[in-house]
């Protein structure tokens, strides 16, 4: 191996795909995440649930697999408001974590983002491009640092691959 | 072992106490570690290296850089590669090279006979030669005779590639004293820094000269600069690594050879800088005179290289030819080396006094050229001319002739980053003006040819250049340095006297200057035009030593100033890149991108022929059983979906839900026919125009609720429909309350068709009422079905009763099993999408890239009745209806029964009347073996077709006519009931 890093495929979660004004979702989404994060382009993490703000309306929900029914009733996306979009899409992605001291390299040569801690700080969280297709990255706390990479489910095998290629 | 008969016992950077063995040619010979191939062959006294590319004349090193023309070699073993300049491989144990263009060795080659036919291959030679009686007789054996290096072949055992991408605030290229001044600087005001040298070690022309820094050798300086940039975590060095184009928005592309992990061999870094400092140096060039390409002609700057870097007396007796000052240092530098510099003949008659110095006690011929160089496999003398009374005064023994041209700011990135140009008299070279992008050349390249003047301008430069980043401006603390003069009297060629002597301006391509004259006689007057007839300027080296002298030859013969002529385009690379660099990664089976679904393998390891079926998805396009032909498997898997039951997986069907006040409204708009009339829990097939009225995609919209939708679009225009939607949602009504969200990957779905469906659906077990009445065609329901949670809908592509199962990814191989085992009583039959293909044709249903080939409306297909009448608008309507007011007539969707029942028409012929080679009135989109008609069957689109049903049309095929009877396009189950069953 090259470079001094791992990258682990990641079990299937619960995510819940949210679109609505930000005032709207923070207020729906009260009841299920106490924290929140404060600007686009960033997740924070309350215990076991994830919540990513990725555009000006734009979210997304991430908890633990087995909470996927409980969020289901609490939720309720089927009886959202018309103001509020919220789809379940646990399956729509497929997680990677990169860790090791070599993650940014492994990163740099999956994505062309700049992922220097002024543009992406820790708690980064953004829709980019990956091995040329789109790519949800987010930039995990801690001295070592590691990086999550979601991408279509369907890329998964390819996705993959790409990584065993890069550090074999 | 051939000794190192030339190596200087003191003195230059190579590491004397780790010797190297290398093969050149076949044989082996030793160098030192610091060396690089050309140097350590120079060592050894070898100086016929190659053979030129046309005339295969014998050819030698000429410069010590990237610039190089006259040598490039091909690595053999496990360093394999093509077209390498000598002068950037370093030199590595075990290193095996050869030549090029020779064969079958530089010495004897028998491509040297094309020096006794050069008459019959001036410029363009090909162009009008070789015409009788083909072009085509000739070429293989012109290509051959002329081709470089063998591609490398086979596997690249260890070695990697690498593709990565880098972000900086400051990208300086160039570590010589104007790149490290202006990477110190910008680093020191807190800028992101990325410093990239295309050499091993920092320094670029320090390393070569003998100028003062602070009083001291100037290694001193570069080594604390290094140090200092080192001790910055803001700062990136790369060494090894050449930056061969700037795009747009100023992205750099640097190949990094070597690397800094072990193993990763080439790495091509893609570098978005905000601004970018070009310090790359200025370039030296050839002088044209008769014979200048014989092996021991070389540039003057080389010289420093090879004696002061790499300790290498490049010969005994030498003679300096020069316009310009700076070739004054190389003579001293010979003279100090214990070589005999017999003479500098200078084409100036006014020498400056400082320039002198730098050669103390040399004899210096002023007025005079060199008319021509003697030798053949090397130099072995020159004439001198004097330039008043044109006549030659002098010839004079040597075994090494120095030549410099003057020099040319390396403004190749500058000019690729769309930076204007200006020729600067004073320099007689072209200097960098402006930059449309923020890039901006610092020393030499901004032609400061004084080593203080580059220092100062690199600290100005990554000052601006950090500044212009948003840091603070910090004041320049600069070292103190010479200043030495440069002056020069512009020389773009010395005639020949008498013919049959050939000037090389463009030696890489064997180019004369006889040449670039036979192009202006020919008429090709623009630089371009001349560059492309001639080849000059263009190659491996890009014409970094030669092209401005061909410049000069135009602007001469056409009585311009250089300042009226402009230069050619500089293109990328600006030097040789491997094409595995670019891949990086990329390659194998990641070099096209592919999507699974979560059956692919099982339907590999069914047997399944796998390909893509459009956006990527690599789909099985039908299941063999044992020997089964395509045809046969196709038609044992549609039998079994008409007479039987069959799955496929429909997974990679586009899906989008849209949510939202007017998610109605955005549908109506995008789809031609109404769909906010649409009931929760039904669907509506729907098709989707272009602004121009054409044919965008087809699929089905099923209402969810109030104000959800759930929109299924063709799997090849998923990605299309998605940035069509998200247009008109941002775009065109952003004041609408939509959201779109893929969920294509959500749910996957096996679609049960044939007969025996619904028998199939009831096995799995649901809680769904499959009774047609309670669930009827175009509807809707969510349920369990085999204990998954799932949503069924009833549409059909193939024309029989079918239940496309959608659940989760993660349910669907479970799903799929079970379906397997469920219709295993029923002969149930995996479908792959060719069987799909003869279903839905039997049908008449369309296809996108078939039938739907970006040219037709819904008319065009039989289908007005898309087109709702009592809609007030929707995208594309207007330009149908102002199309269709014009009257012309237009090609129908119509059947095709070939009157011979078992002769199939090649899907995309012409159609045209009585089959003539005329205007084609159509094309066969679709053309099958039917299993209900038991012939063969087609679709198509033929001019007025819909009136001609029951006429003959004609198919136009290779060698043949294929007459076809005009039907309607529907073969199967026209009332429907079928599907509605």
């Amino acid at each position: 191996m090259r470079y001094d890093a791992s990258v682990a495929k990641q079990e299937l979660q619960a995510l819940f795909d949210i679109k609505g004004r930000a005032d709207e979702v923070r207020e729906y989404l009260a009841g299920v995440a106490r924290l929140l994060p404060g600007s686009p382009c960033t997740f924070a993490a309350d215990g076991s649930r994830t919540i990513y703000f990725l555009g000006r309306s734009h979210w997304l929900l991430r908890a633990p697999l087995e909470q996927e029914i409980g969020l289901l009733e609490e939720l309720r996306p089927d009886d959202a408001t018309e103001e509020l979009s919220v789809v379940l899409v646990s399956d729509s992605y497929a997680f990677f974590e990169i860790s090791g001291t070599d993650a940014p390299d492994i990163v740099s040569i999956a994505s062309p983002l700049d992922i220097g801690s002024r543009a992406f700080p820790e708690f980064g969280a953004t829709f980019t491009e990956a091995f040329g297709i789109k790519a949800l990255l987010a930039r995990k706390p801690g001295d070592r640092g590691a990086y999550e990479l979601a991408v279509d489910r369907s890329y998964e095998n390819m996705v993959a691959e790409y990584f065993r290629r890069i550090l074999r | 072992m051939m000794p190192n008969s030339y190596r200087l016992k003191d003195g230059g950077r190579i590491d004397r106490s780790k010797p190297l063995r290398f093969q050149f040619n076949g044989r082996e010979y030793r160098g030192c570690q610091g060396d690089t191939l050309a140097s350590a062959l120079l060592a050894n006294g070898i100086h016929l290296t190659a053979r030129s590319f046309k005339y295969h004349r014998p050819r030698g090193i000429i410069s010590a850089g990237c610039e190089e023309p006259g040598t490039f070699v091909e690595l053999l073993g496990p360093d394999s590669s093509g077209n390498r300049a000598a002068t950037m491989v370093p030199l590595a144990d075990g290193l095996k090279a050869k030549s090029v263009n020779c064969w079958p060795s530089p010495e004897f080659d028998l491509g040297g006979i094309n020096q006794f036919l050069a008459g019959l291959l001036p410029a363009g030679f090909y162009y009008k030669t070789f015409m009788w009686p083909s072009w085509r007789l000739y070429e293989p054996l012109i290509r051959r005779a002329a081709g470089l290096a063998e591609a490398p072949a086979g596997e690249f055992d260890g070695r990697e590639f690498e593709t990565r991408h880098a972000h900086a605030d400051v990208l300086v290229v160039g570590a010589g004293p104007a790149g490290l001044s202006a990477a110190l600087h910008a680093a020191r005001a807190g800028a992101r820094v990325m410093l990239v040298d295309e050499n091993a070690e920092a320094g670029g022309s320090l390393l070569d000269g003998r100028e003062r820094i602070d009083g001291a050798a100037p290694g001193e300086w570069v080594r604390s600069a290094i140090d200092e940039l080192a001790g910055m975590n803001n700062v990136r060095r790369l060494g090894n690594s050449t930056a061969w184009g700037i795009r747009e928005h100023n992205l750099a592309l640097i190949l990094e050879r070597g690397g800094e992990k072990p193993g990763a061999m080439l790495r091509n870094w893609r570098v978005r800088a905000a601004r970018i400092v070009v310090a790359t140096g200025a370039i030296e060039r050839t002088l044209v005179f008769a014979n200048n390409d014989r092996p021991g002609v070389m540039l003057a700057s080389a010289a420093l290289a090879y004696v002061n870097r790499f300790a290498v007396a490049l010969g005994r007796k030498a003679v300096v030819f020069t316009n310009n000052d700076s070739a004054y240092a190389s003579a001293g530098c010979l003279k100090n080396a214990g070589i005999d510099v017999r003479a500098i003949v200078d084409c100036r008659r006014n020498v400056p006094e400082a320039a002198k110095l730098r050669a103390d006690g040399v004899r210096i011929l002023r007025g005079c050229v060199v008319s021509e160089a003697h030798g053949r496999k090397r130099v072995s003398g020159v004439t001198v001319r004097s330039r008043s009374t044109g006549e030659d005064c002098e010839s004079i023994e040597c075994d090494l002739l120095l030549h410099s041209g003057g020099w040319n700011p390396a403004v190749h990135l500058f000019s690729q980053s769309r930076g204007d140009l200006r020729f600067d008299d004073a320099l007689a070279a072209y200097v960098p003006v402006a930059s449309s992008h923020p890039v901006a050349c610092a020393g030499a390249a901004g032609g400061r040819m004084t080593l203080a003047g580059s220092l100062a301008d690199g600290a100005r430069v990554g000052i601006e250049a950090a500044v212009a980043a948003g840091f603070p401006r910090i004041p320049a603390a600069l070292p103190c340095a010479s200043e030495d003069s440069y002056s020069i009297e512009a020389l773009w060629n010395v005639e020949p006297r008498g013919a049959g002597r050939k000037c090389f301006v463009d030696i890489l391509n064997d180019v004369t200057d006889g040449d670039i004259r036979l192009a202006l006689r020919e008429g090709y007057r623009n630089v371009e035009q001349v560059k492309r007839y001639t080849t000059g300027g263009m190659g491996l080296d890009q014409g970094k030593t030669g092209n401005i002298n061909i410049l000069g030859i135009i602007a001469a013969a056409q009585g311009l100033a250089l300042s009226e002529l402009g230069t050619t385009t500089f293109r990328s690379p600006y030097a040789p890149v491997e094409f595995g660099a670019i891949g990086g990664t990329r390659s194998g089976p990641v070099f096209l991108p592919y999507r699974h679904t979560p059956v692919t393998a099982w339907n590999i390891a069914r047997g399944a022929v796998i390909y893509e079926a459009g956006a990527r998805w690599r789909r099985p396009g039908y299941f063999p059983i044992g020997a089964e032909t395509l045809d046969e498997a196709v038609e044992r898997e549609c039998k079994a979906v008409r007479n039987g039951v069959g799955v496929y997986d429909g997974s990679p069907l586009g899906k989008f839900e849209l949510n939202g006040r007017d998610a109605s409204k955005l549908l109506e708009l995008a789809y031609a026919n109404s769909i906010e009339s649409l009931k929760p829990g039904r669907g509506r097939y729907g098709i989707m125009l272009s602004d121009d009225g054409l044919i965008l995609d087809d699929g089905v919209v099923f209402r969810l609720s109030k104000s959800r939708y759930l929109a299924t679009t063709s799997t090849a225009n998923a990605d299309l429909v998605h940035r069509h939607l998200e247009f008109i949602r941002q775009v065109e009504r952003p004041e609408w309350d939509v959201k779109i969200t893929e969920v294509t990957s959500q749910w996957c779905n096996a679609t049960i068709c044939g007969p025996q469906a619904r028998e199939i659906v009831e096995g799995l077990g649901t809680d769904i009422d499959l009774d047609p009445e309670s669930f009827p065609f175009m509807t809707w329901r969510q349920g369990r079905v085999a204990e998954f949670s799932s949503r069924v809908f009833r549409v059909s592509f193939t024309g029989e009763l079918s239940f496309e199962i959608n659940v989760a990814p993660r349910d669907f191989a479970a799903l799929w099993d079970r379906i397997m085992d469920v219709g295993a009583p029923y002969g149930i039959a995996p479908v792959g999408s060719e069987s799909n293909h003869v279903l839905r044709t039997e049908k008449g249903f369309l296809s996108l890239g078939h039938e739907v080939d970006g040219t037709v409306d819904p008319y065009d297909l039989g289908m007005g009745w898309i087109m709702s009448g009592n809609k007030l608008d929707s995208i594309g309507r207007r330009s149908v209806e102002l199309r269709r007011q014009g009257g012309a007539p237009r090609r129908e969707l119509v059947g095709l029964l070939p009157l011979d029942p078992n002769m199939a028409i090649p899907e995309g012929s012409p159609l045209t009347p009585e089959g003539r080679k005329t205007r084609t009135e159509g094309f066969v989109s679709a053309c099958v073996k039917s299993v209900v008609k038991e012939r063969w069957i087609a679709l198509g689109l033929l001019e007025r077709g819909r009136a001609r049903i029951g006429q003959t049309a004609h198919a136009r095929v290779k060698g043949a006519i294929i007459p076809a009877k005009v039907v309607a396009p529907c073969f199967y189950d026209p009332e429907g009931s079928k599907l509605r069953s």
